[in-house]
């Protein structure tokens, strides 16, 4: 291979690859930017240790439906691919109102995508939602300042959903402050 | 050249004038020009090469240890003038004709980009999956491999496919039917097979051996599950004989893998090994009910073509005369026992399959030894030991016993190893009288 060509070649790999890059970040900023903010309540998994090194699980409660309350658009199997239609509740968390196979086309709601992990077996049992937001990760010194909350205080984890269901993390609150708002860059 | 070849050239050149192999003056000339070769040996270029470790892990370490302090925009673009030095370098490297490093540059590139992707996902909390973000890195990883002619990228290219048909998979591979069969990977690794015979990447070509040899495995435990698909189990079997007919002659003639036969033929048997002991496997341990539907169901058709196909491969050598013929022969006959094997089934012929699997251990030691394929040897062995366990499982407590088997085989391949020889030259012999 010339030099000439490699040179050529070398360049365009570089800018092939810092493209891709750009694409990821520029995405998640468009998201953040237009979609719609809601904030979910969360449970801490493990009450003895927030952070597992760097992040904290996030278990979100629209993940957690109970069947007797809970309203479906017709029978979920196992790992089938879930819209959770959100409404907003009365302490400023959203709350799952309906859970849909699809967006319907007349939708005014906002919707977050998930995965259906478990289904209720009897009237009292209950959906297990997997969301892709479940984790937050935090550097040492965040995951400190966490730390000195009180773990009965309620946290919530600030979403912005694009039209699509996909959700992007854009801070978190405690005890309903804005404890962090992630910055676009 | 490798370090101590000289040393060790010359003392075995003495060896051979003291034998009378070459004389004096040719090792003498040998020795000269094997020394012509040796590269300059510069211990300022080693201190230089140090110095530069040390002012790289100063870099490291400073950037670790401010690494939380600094905006996450920051992060990133640190990340991505990394990747962009290295490609930069690996420009310079390949100005100065420093091929093998600006190879591993480019690799280095490719891995900063990896690292960039994962980085992106922790920083901004994006929660795609991790086989997105792994089969992202492997295209570039790819696209640096074929752009700039990179063996090295490519085989962390081949790496990071395996890895993300891997992180595809439900770990429960024994239980109930969780996993799809995944031929996306296929099409990533012709890719890749196309891209290291091309660029003539040997190391790349053994990792891609082991990644379909790995994947077969996989494929096939989830097929052993659908007791109805066992055809493409057995046509993936014939078609394993077939590729080691092709590969003998390629070696003997065609050399149309670029010396890379050996090492296929090895893999080959490989997969021929793992698919008989999946295949016993299945007989032994399998639900009666489900393997007479496996059975009923089965269909001879791959293997059938398989089957011709060796005997078309078989008669063009025997036409042309060529030395591997007979180990391609007997590529065709063990697809013949196969097809027999499954055929007869029905009718449960005693220990055919331990017959066979036998006879073809015996033939992977012979094979090996007559193409001087040393691994294939090696397998023939483990082969053999493999099946004497088998016979030892399967004979335990029947009313054959597994010592008197032991005896009959062993009384069998004794006298088969003192006559048949002798029958060969006796014939040999007869027919070179006739001539």
């Amino acid at each position: 291979m010339s030099r000439g060509k490699f040179l050529i070649a070398a360049i365009l790999v570089a800018l092939l690859q810092t493209a891709a890059i750009a694409g990821i970040m520029y995405k998640r900023a468009h998201e953040i930017s237009t979609g719609q903010e809601v904030i979910l309540e969360s449970r801490f998994v493990d009450p003895r240790d927030l952070f597992r090194g760097h992040y904290v699980i996030l278990n979100l409660n629209v993940g957690q439906l109970e069947n007797a309350t809970t309203e479906i658009d017709f029978t979920f199997k196992r790992q089938e691919d879930v819209f959770v239609e959100l409404e907003e509740g009365e302490n400023g968390f959203w709350v799952a109102r309906k859970l849909w196979h699809e967006i319907p086309s007349d939708h005014i709601s906002v919707f977050i995508k998930g995965k259906i992990l478990r289904t209720p077996l009897k009237k009292t049992d209950r959906y297990q939602i997997n969301f892709p937001q479940d984790r937050y990760f935090a550097p040492k010194k965040r995951a400190k300042e966490l730390e000195k909350f009180r773990r009965d205080q309620q946290l919530g984890v600030i979403l912005s959903i694009a039209p699509n269901g996909a959700g992007y993390i854009k801070g978190i609150t405690i005890a309903g402050d804005r404890i962090y708002d992630e910055p676009l860059w | 050249m490798q370090l101590g070849y000289f040393s060790r050239l010359k003392t075995d050149s003495q060896r051979w004038i003291e034998k009378g192999i070459i004389d004096a003056d040719a090792a003498k000339a040998i020795l000269s020009e094997v020394e012509s070769q040796k590269r300059g040996y510069s211990f300022t270029s080693v201190v230089i090469m140090l110095g530069v470790v040390c002012l790289a892990f100063a870099a490291m370490t400073f950037v670790a240890a401010n690494w939380d302090a600094m905006p996450k925009f920051l992060r990133v673009l640190l990340l991505l003038v990394s990747m962009w030095l290295a490609y930069g370098a690996a420009i310079v490297a390949n100005r100065r004709n420093s091929v093998a490093i600006a190879d591993f540059l480019v690799m280095l590139g490719s891995a900063i980009f990896g690292a960039t992707i994962m980085l992106v996902g922790q920083i901004y909390h994006l929660q795609g999956s991790t086989q997105d973000a792994v089969l992202l890195w492997a295209c570039g990883a790819l696209l640096a491999a074929l752009l700039l002619r990179s063996n090295s990228s490519l085989w962390l290219a081949i790496a990071l496919f395996t890895l993300w048909f891997w992180l595809g998979l439900n770990f429960n591979l024994f239980g109930s039917n969780k996993n799809e069969i995944n031929l996306l990977y296929l099409a990533f690794w012709a890719m890749c097979g196309g891209a290291a015979y091309w660029l003539e990447a040997r190391k790349s070509a053994h990792l891609l051996m082991l990644g379909i040899l790995f994947w077969l495995t996989i494929t096939l435990m989830i097929y052993s599950e659908r007791y109805e698909t066992i055809a493409y189990f057995l046509g993936a079997y014939a078609a394993f004989y077939l590729c080691i007919a092709l590969a003998i002659f390629s070696l003997e003639k065609w050399n149309s893998m670029r010396e890379f036969e050996a090492p296929f033929i090895a893999y080959m048997v490989m997969c021929i090994i793992a698919l008989t002991s999946i295949w016993v496997g299945i007989l032994t341990f399998g639900d009666a009910s489900d393997i007479e539907r496996m059975f009923n169901t089965s269909n001879q058709i791959p293997v059938a073509i398989c089957l011709v196909l060796t005997l078309v491969v078989f008669l063009y050598g025997w036409n042309q005369k060529m030395h591997g013929v007979y180990d391609v022969g007997f590529c065709g006959f063990w697809i013949a026992v196969w097809m027999l094997a499954t055929s007869f089934y029905g009718a449960q012929i005693p220990f055919i399959n331990e017959a066979a699997s036998l006879g073809l251990s015996i033939w992977l030691i012979r094979m090996g030894e007559r193409q001087d394929i040393a691994s294939v040897v090696r397998l023939g062995y483990l082969a053999f030991a493999m099946v004497m366990l088998l016979i030892y499982f399967r004979t335990a407590g029947t009313l054959l016993g597994t010592t008197a088997f032991y005896l009959i085989s062993g009384i069998l391949l004794v006298l088969g190893a003192i006559f048949i020889p002798r029958i060969f030259r006796l014939l040999r012999g007869n027919k070179e009288a006739s001539a």
